[in-house]
Formats: structure tokens, C-alpha cells, sequence
């Protein structure tokens, strides 16, 4: 086993040895071949990095485009637009049923006083037949109007007299109610005399009553004091005596059993009976006294019942039923004033309608006036179409210009209907512009306006005034333009209005004006010479801004002409930052 | 085994390099998106060249929130005074808080003086709009607030083909719903695929406030959520903009401005303080500067399916959604970045343990090294400050 094994070491040995020795032979020289390899490829990068440097540094700057800063005229301006309407037109009408014949008017085309504008034909027989018809409706209808039944009052009246009849008839019943009410009235007094006087004996009943059984029980806190007398009085002299008799008894007992002097005893003696004297007729008087009083309150309470009986039987069982008839009198009473008013109403209506009548009858007189004169005239135009030859000419009455016709060829005329609009030239054009009331500040009167789409220049607009809008909450103002050349009115015209112009120094594109914290600024480029070729940086400059219009600024700043601006960029630039010109 | 030692520090030493470069190149990638959104950038933009911290915040609303220019008024009246509290003032001529202001108008059907025509979504913007979105412009300049004629239309360049075959047409005519205007500039789309993604099929145009009043009046029913599209009249195409009837429209559904930061996160504070009361749901705000700074992003890795709820009933401008995509995909790069960070941070942990061990074992030696260094750099500071010797041929 051990020699297979160092057989086998031995044959590795061999095995590997050789290639070891290859790799030595070959390791040096393919070591050179990988280092040179390597430092062809990083000179070659470095080669290539180096002729493409500003390539590569050009694509990582922001691409610019510029403009140039420039001086001269620097115009604001604001813009509007409207309608042409002329100050003074006038149309002309139809004065009949023709069927158009010849237009010799377009719109836009000068004309003339007394040039024809239109020649109409007559509507010939069908013309006269209408106007035979029309005579004779309004014939008719005049004859109808004749035969109007004169206004029936009867309702009216019949209204006036059923109301006389109720309110007669309501009178009665109130002084029949009356009567009925007098006798009650007596009546309600004694029932009221008779309830107060039982209620009063009651009252006198009950205290009665209280006294009796104080004077029975000694105790007179419960007791009427007008009918009691003296008795509490009396009472309390009795209760006194007792006491003082009481004391002079006790001070004697004292003095025997104290065996005092009999002097003393013998004072004490013929006090206490003295005491017991006073005390016994104290009694006395009150019990006499007592027995006068409650004898005279037994027989007053006897009668008082007696009263109370007598009154009670006089009183009705159900008072409220009495007392509820005293309200058919009032009643009685308000009817008749309602029945008065029904009737002043009936009479106001048979007196209006009278009125209303006359009125009607005199508008009748006056429609039936008018109806006649109307068949006269008709009767006149059937007379005048019989005679008429079948043309008629419409001419211009003023010199102007023709703003539009509104007839065609073959179209039949109505009477007063509108053929054509001719504007009066002499009077001249307006337009009026709308504007905000910032914009209108900034304008003056008398300011020549450029009319955008007025191609050929014929037409000058001026401004003349400025007014207030129409409108409450609006607060813009309306611009009036006079306006002259070769205009007619419904033309859409659009001005742009100077605001004031100047001559600046330096101006700038707009696009190149930016914002920051310390106010507007432009970003300039500036040119740096460097070995590999021009490099450009963008630089701040402060400017104020002056004025404008819709694409420059004028500005306050330091800058020459032909100072290129930066107005767009590819991405962000700061101040400082290199860039690469759009177009070098 | 020597060799296998060796294979294992080669194998860490690339996944270390490896996790080094997905890093940096995820840093570059999320730089680059984030710069790409310009319109989060208007901050920078505005303070470029001053030494004061701006933040840009941007407010969206829901359609029936009721905000309206008013509003802003009564907004713009907060912030000043906010500023006005930590003594920060306008200087004279000078503006403290730019803000824009937009909405959307709806689809409409906009002609040219030629046959050309073509449909296209319109946004009404005020303020300092072009500030905060700063579209690459190709030809004429963008309208402003303080121009005198609100009746400029900001097209892009597909709108611009559409209707005359060319993109420099600045101050040509077009008409909108019969309403007259004419092109202040023409720019060019957004060219990022968030932003191609967010556009919509139709080209964008851009009109004031003044001229979005007059659309309202031209529209039948008022309303201008109502699309008025095929509702123009062929001849009413000299109808001038100022002869229309003017109906003022204030909605806002887009709100943006640009505030000093004095004390730390202010400009957030105060936008945030104004609407809880009024508006808790119907606004979303946002703030822009701070939005794509890559810790906030890499935070919000873990919570990126909140990403996809919608709480609300705002409908975003495509800018915004735009700017949503970018937060997502950043979340996602720095998310990643961070979890990569791992590698390199455990390496070196490893490598300072191994380096503690070294030094532990080696004490001495270290010692005896560090001390003849100590001595070495003192001859050489002795040896330096000998006087030089004086020149005999002077």
C-alpha cells in the first residue's frame, strides 16, 4: 500500500513539475505582455480623453441661446377692437304691399339724395281685392259696434235693495234684543245684590259662630273683637286677682310655718283675704259679662241664618245661564253695522258701474270715431290703388352710404317695413372699446389709434373721449374712437392704442429680464480666451426696468450694445456658471 | 492555506469596491434625477447668488376647497407679517416672497390666422408662474403680471407645429374659445420621462388669469370646469380679447412661493400653521426644497407602499405628479444606497477589530517603531532649522 502511494506521489511529482517550470518560463514574459497592455490602453484612453476634452466638457455645460442688447423706440401699447357704428343713420321704409322690382344699392355703395334706391311694383288686382276686403270688414265691424246694447243695471240695483232689506230687517232685531236686555239687566242687579248680601252674612255667620266658641272655651285668640267686647279684658283682670290671691296665700302659709310674729302673720292673714275678695268679684264680672254676651251672640247667629235661608232660596239654581243672554244685543248690533256696510258697498257698485258706463260709452264714441275714420282711409287707398299705375321709385332722402339692404329682389313689402340702412357720412364713425380703467390711465384724447386689420391704410381711427362703462360694477372704462376713410358701419375693426413712446439706450428681449432677491437682472456672457479655445461664463447684471412692451424691456443698466443676453437655457444657470452658446 | 486567505480578503476587497461604485453611481443617478426636476429648484433659482436659506413650498387644493386669489392676498398678508415678527423686511423695489399661482382650465380647441388648429389643455397661471417653472423657452418671453395686455398665451412647441408649422411665431395671433391672443412665448416640453409620463396626450398653453376670466365669459354655461371644446365660432375669429365680456376667475388649485428661512424650518411652519384651521382637508402641502435631500428619501424607503394610498381629493398638476415619480424612484436609490452602505461599514469594523488584535499582540514592537519614528522627526525638524551659511561670493 505504502509503495503504491510513493509510486503515485512520484508520478504527481513528475506530472506537476513540468508545468510548474512552463509557468515559470512563460509568467515574466506574459506578465510584460499584460502590463504593456494595460498601459497602451490607459495612454490611448488618456489620449482620447485628452483630444475630446472640450467635447465632453461642452456636453456636460448648459447650451444657451442670446440675444443682443439694442437702443431705440420703445412703444407700450394697448389693444382693443369693436364694431363701426355710424352717429347718424336713417332707414328707409316701405310705404306699402309692393313686390320688389330692381335694387340699386350694396352694401358699402356711396349714394346721393334723391338717387333711387329701389323700384317697387304695385301688387296690382290682388292688391285691390285685399283692400275691397279690409273696407268692407271694417264696415262690418263699425256696423256691429252700432248695435251695442246700451249697459243693464238691474243686478245692481237688485244688489241695493236686498241689502236695504237685510239691514231693515237686522235693525229690528237689535231693538227687539234690546228690549229683552233692559228687563235682565234689573234682574242681574238683584241677583248681584242678593249674592253680595248672602256672602256677607256667611262671612258674619262664620264669625259668629268662632266667637260663640271662644267665649265657650275661654280662649279668645280665634274670636271676632267686635263681637267679644270686654269679655277678654274682664278675662284677664279675673286671671290677675287670682294670681295676686295666689301670691298673698302663699307669703301667709310662709309666715305660719315660719312662725313668724303674728303681727306679720295676721297682715298676711287680712292681705289674702282682701286678695281673695278682689278676686271673687273679678270673677263675678266676668261670668255675668260672659252669659249677657254669649246670649246676645246665640240670638244674632239665629237670625243671621235666618237671613242666610231666606236669601238662598231666593238665588236660581244655574247662575251662568242667566248671565250668558246679556251677548244677543251685541250681536244684534254688529250684524246691522255689517248689513249697513253691505249696503254702502252695493250702493258704491251701482254708482261705479254708472261712472264706468259713462267712461266706456264715451271710449266707444271715440273707437267708433276712429273705426270711421279708418273706413275712410281705407276707402281712400282702395280709390288710390285703383288709380295707381303699378311702379313706385324709393329714393335717398340724404347723401351716404349704404350699410345694408335687407330686401331681395321679388320679396313683397309690408307696410313700414325696413328695406335698407344708410349711414349719414357727414356725421361720421365710432367705435367704442372696452378697457380696464389701468389701461385707460395710461391713455390720452386725441391719440391717433394703428388699426391692425385695415390692410390698405384707408381707414384712421383718433381717440376722442373717454368714458365710464355702462355697467354698475364694472369698473373699465369705454374708449370712443372717431373714425374715418373707408369705413361703413358693422365693420369688426382692431386698434392698437400707443401709450407713449420713447427713445431708450438699452433694451433688452424680455425673455432675457430674470427675478431674484435682490431685484431683476439679465445674465450677459462673457467670453474667456484659454489654450483649448474660447469658454464662456454667464455673468449678473443688475438692471430697473423702465418700460416695456410685449417682446423687449427698456432698462437702466450697464450694458453696451451688441452684449450678448442670455434668454433660454438648456438647464439652470447661476451667475459664474460656464455655458455653451447655441450658436458657436 | 496561506492561499485561501488570501482568495477571501481578494473576494471581500471586490465586494467592498463593488458595494463602493453601485454607490456612487447611485449617488450620481439620484443627483442627476433630482436636479432634473428644475421646477423644485425655483429656491435656488431665486437665491442663487445670496448667503440667505429660501425655501420653496407648493400648496394644491381640491377643486371645491373655495381658494382663490383673495386668498392668496390673505396668505401673502400672513407670511410678510410672520417675517415682519423675526425682522426680516422687503427691501425698497424688492420682492421678499415671490408666489404663482395656477389652475387648471380644461381642454380647449385653439386656431390660428391660418388653417391650422388644434386641441390643447390650458392652465391659467399668475404670480410669478415662470419663475417656479422655468420651461425652456424657444422663442418670445413668457407674460408677466405687471405687463400691461394680459392677453399673451405661453404654447409649447407641439401646440406651436400644430398651428404653424414653426416654433418661432412669438406674436402671432391665436384664438381660444373665440377670444383673441397672441403667443408671448413658445417653450419647450418637458423632456424627462417623469415628466413625459405626468403630460398627457394634448399640448399645454398657458394664459392669465385676465384671459382665463374672459374664456369664463365666452363659456355658455359659466363654468369652467365645463370643456367648451367645438364650441367656437367660425366667424368670430376677429373678435379682440378686451371687447369680451370679462367674468373674474379666482380659482386656485396650485399655490407656490418662495420664503426666507431666518430660523429653522419657518417657511414650513407658517404655510403649515395657516392652513390647519381652514383647509386640514383639501390641501396638500409641500416642501419642495427639501423634498429630494437624500436622508429624507432613504427614510422613506421602508414606507414606500404609503406611496401608492391617495387620502385625498387633490388632483395634482403634472408637475407635481412629475415630481412624485422622483421622490419614488430617489426613496428607491437612496433606500438602496443605504442598505449597500452596509458592506463597507462592516468591513471596516472587521478591518479596526483585526487592527486592535495586531496591535495588541505586536505592543512592543509597535512601540519601539513609533519611537524611532518620534526621534527620526526631530532630527529632521533640528537638521531644517540651521542657519544657512552666508554667501562668500557676494
Amino acid at each position: 500500500m505504502n509503495e503504491n502511494t510513493n509510486i503515485n506521489n512520484d508520478a504527481v511529482k513528475n506530472t506537476v513539475i513540468p508545468v510548474r517550470e512552463n509557468n515559470e518560463e512563460r509568467s515574466p514574459f506574459k506578465k510584460r505582455e499584460i502590463i504593456k497592455t494595460i498601459l497602451i490602453v490607459f495612454l490611448a484612453g488618456l489620449l482620447l480623453l485628452t483630444f475630446f476634452s472640450n467635447t465632453i466638457m461642452n456636453r456636460s455645460l448648459a447650451e444657451v441661446t442670446t440675444d443682443k442688447v439694442t437702443s431705440g423706440k420703445l412703444t407700450e401699447r394697448v389693444r382693443g377692437g369693436g364694431m363701426v357704428q355710424s352717429n347718424q343713420a336713417y332707414q328707409v321704409n316701405a310705404d306699402g304691399n309692393y313686390t320688389v322690382d330692381t335694387i340699386n344699392i350694396k352694401k358699402g355703395q356711396e349714394v346721393k339724395k334723391d338717387d333711387v334706391l329701389f323700384i317697387l311694383k304695385g301688387t296690382g288686382e290682388t292688391d285691390t281685392k285685399t283692400a275691397e276686403d279690409t273696407l268692407n270688414d271694417l264696415e262690418l265691424e263699425y256696423e256691429k259696434a252700432l248695435l251695442d246694447l246700451p249697459t243693464d243695471f238691474t243686478e245692481k240695483k237688485n244688489d241695493v235693495r236686498d241689502a236695504r232689506l237685510a239691514l231693515d230687517k237686522a235693525i229690528a232685531q237689535r231693538d227687539a234684543a234690546y228690549q229683552a236686555q233692559f228687563a235682565s239687566a234689573q234682574e242681574e242687579a238683584q241677583l248681584k245684590s242678593d249674592k253680595a248680601e248672602s256672602k256677607k252674612l256667611a262671612n258674619k255667620k262664620a264669625k259668629l259662630i268662632a266667637t260663640i266658641n271662644a267665649i265657650d272655651s275661654d280662649d279668645y285668640t280665634e274670636a271676632a273683637p267686635e263681637y267679644t267686647g270686654n269679655l277678654p279684658s274682664l278675662l284677664s283682670r279675673s286671671k290677675n286677682a287670682d294670681t295676686a290671691y295666689q301670691a298673698a296665700y302663699d307669703l301667709y302659709s310662709n309666715a305660719v310655718e315660719g312662725g313668724m310674729d303674728e303681727g306679720v302673720v295676721t297682715a298676711a292673714l287680712n292681705d289674702a283675704n282682701a286678695k281673695e275678695a278682689v278676686k271673687a268679684q273679678a270673677e263675678a264680672d266676668y261670668q255675668n259679662e260672659k252669659s249677657s254676651i254669649r246670649y246676645d251672640l246665640s240670638v244674632q247667629l239665629a237670625d243671621t241664618e235666618n237671613a242666610i235661608d231666606d236669601i238662598t232660596s231666593r238665588l236660581p239654581e244655574d247662575m251662568d245661564s242667566e248671565m250668558g243672554e246679556s251677548l244677543s244685543y251685541e250681536a244684534c248690533v254688529a250684524n246691522v253695522q255689517e248689513k249697513q256696510n253691505a249696503l254702502d258697498d252695493a250702493v258704491a257698485a251701482l254708482a261705479k258701474a254708472q261712472n264706468d258706463d259713462v267712461v266706456d260709452s264715451k271710449k266707444n264714441g271715440l273707437d267708433m270715431e276712429a273705426k270711421k275714420k279708418k273706413i275712410d282711409s281705407a276707402k281712400a287707398e282702395l280709390e288710390k290703388l285703383k288709380k295707381k299705375n303699378g311702379t313706385v321709385e324709393v329714393k335717398s332722402k340724404y347723401d351716404g352710404v349704404v350699410s345694408d339692404v335687407y330686401v331681395q329682389p321679388d320679396e313683397t313689402t309690408t307696410p313700414d317695413q325696413v328695406m335698407a340702412a344708410i349711414d349719414l357720412v357727414d356725421a361720421g364713425f365710432t367705435v367704442e372699446v372696452n378697457v380696464s380703467a389701468e389701461k385707460a390711465k395710461k391713455l390720452k384724447r386725441g391719440v391717433k389709434a394703428e388699426i391692425i386689420n385695415n390692410w390698405d391704410g384707408s381707414i384712421e381711427a383718433v381717440l376722442s373721449d373717454i368714458k365710464n362703462s355702462s355697467s354698475r360694477d364694472s369698473s373699465d372704462k369705454v374708449l370712443i374712437f372717431d373714425v374715418t376713410g373707408d369705413v361703413t358701419s358693422g365693420t369688426s375693426i382692431e386698434l392698437s392704442i400707443p401709450c407713449g413712446s420713447a427713445n431708450y439706450d438699452t433694451i433688452v428681449p424680455k425673455s432675457a429680464l430674470r427675478s431674484g432677491t435682490d431685484g431683476k437682472y439679465v445674465l450677459v456672457v462673457r467670453e474667456k480666451n484659454s489654450p483649448l479655445g474660447n469658454r464662456y461664463y454667464a455673468e449678473k447684471v443688475k438692471v430697473d426696468e423702465l418700460a416695456s412692451d410685449e417682446i423687449s424691456c427698456a432698462v437702466n443698466a450697464a450694458l453696451d450694445r451688441d452684449t450678448y443676453l442670455i434668454t433660454a437655457a438648456s438647464k439652470s444657470v447661476d451667475p459664474g456658471d460656464q455655458v455653451r452658446m447655441k450658436d458657436k | 492555506m496561506k492561499k485561501r486567505i488570501r482568495k477571501r480578503y481578494i473576494a471581500v476587497a471586490i465586494i467592498n469596491a463593488a458595494a463602493i461604485a453601485a454607490m456612487a453611481v447611485l449617488s450620481a443617478a439620484g443627483s442627476s434625477l433630482a436636479s432634473s426636476q428644475s421646477w423644485n429648484m425655483a429656491a435656488h433659482r431665486w437665491g442663487c447668488d445670496s448667503s440667505d436659506k429660501f425655501t420653496q413650498m407648493s400648496c394644491f387644493f381640491s377643486d371645491d376647497s373655495g381658494f382663490s386669489k383673495d386668498e392668496v392676498r390673505n396668505l401673502y398678508g400672513n407670511i410678510m407679517g410672520k417675517l415682519n415678527e423675526v425682522s426680516v423686511v422687503p427691501e425698497e423695489g424688492k420682492k421678499l416672497v415671490p408666489q404663482a399661482y395656477s389652475a387648471p382650465l380644461g381642454k380647449y380647441n385653439v386656431k390660428c390666422d391660418m388653417v391650422g388648429r388644434s386641441e390643447a389643455e390650458l392652465y391659467a397661471a399668475g404670480g410669478d408662474f415662470f419663475l417656479f417653472h422655468d420651461f425652456r423657452l424657444i422663442s418670445g418671453a413668457y407674460f408677466r403680471d405687471e405687463d400691461l395686455m394680459q392677453d399673451g398665451a405661453v404654447i409649447d412647441k407641439e401646440l406651436a407645429w400644430s398651428l404653424y408649422g414653426s416654433s418661432d411665431i412669438a406674436g402671432k395671433n391665436i384664438y381660444i374659445n373665440n377670444v383673441k391672443l397672441y403667443i408671448a412665448g413658445v417653450i419647450e416640453q418637458p423632456s424627462t420621462s417623469a415628466e413625459k409620463s405626468c403630460m398627457g396626450k394634448l399640448p399645454m398653453a398657458y394664459v392669465s388669469y385676465e384671459t382665463a376670466g374672459k374664456l369664463a365669459g365666452e363659456s355658455v354655461s359659466g363654468n369652467m370646469s365645463m370643456l367648451p371644446v367645438g364650441t367656437d365660432d367660425e366667424t368670430g375669429m376677429s373678435t379682440l380679447s378686451d371687447s369680451q365680456p370679462s367674468k373674474e376667475f379666482r380659482k386656485i388649485t396650485c399655490y407656490e412661493c418662495i420664503i426666507p428661512e431666518p430660523v429653522e424650518n419657518f417657511a414650513e411652519n407658517t404655510i403649515n400653521k395657516y392652513f390647519k384651521d381652514t383647509y386640514t382637508n383639501e390641501v396638500k402641502i409641500v416642501n419642495n426644497t427639501e423634498r429630494f435631500d437624500p436622508k429624507k428619501r432613504a427614510k422613506q424607503f421602508g414606507k414606500l407602499y404609503k406611496s401608492v394610498i391617495k387620502d385625498d381629493e387633490i388632483s395634482y398638476p403634472f408637475w407635481e405628479n412629475s415630481s412624485r415619480i422622483v421622490e419614488y424612484r430617489l426613496s428607491c436609490y437612496y433606500g438602496m444606497r443605504r442598505i449597500i452602505s452596509i458592506i463597507p461599514i462592516l468591513t471596516g469594523l472587521w478591518l479596526i477589530v483585526k487592527l486592535f488584535i495586531f496591535a495588541k499582540r505586536r505592543k512592543g514592537m509597535l512601540r519601539k517603531r513609533l519611537s524611532d519614528l518620534w526621534l527620526k522627526f526631530k532630527k529632521m525638524i533640528k537638521r531644517e532649522k540651521k542657519p544657512a551659511l552666508p554667501d562668500i561670493s557676494a
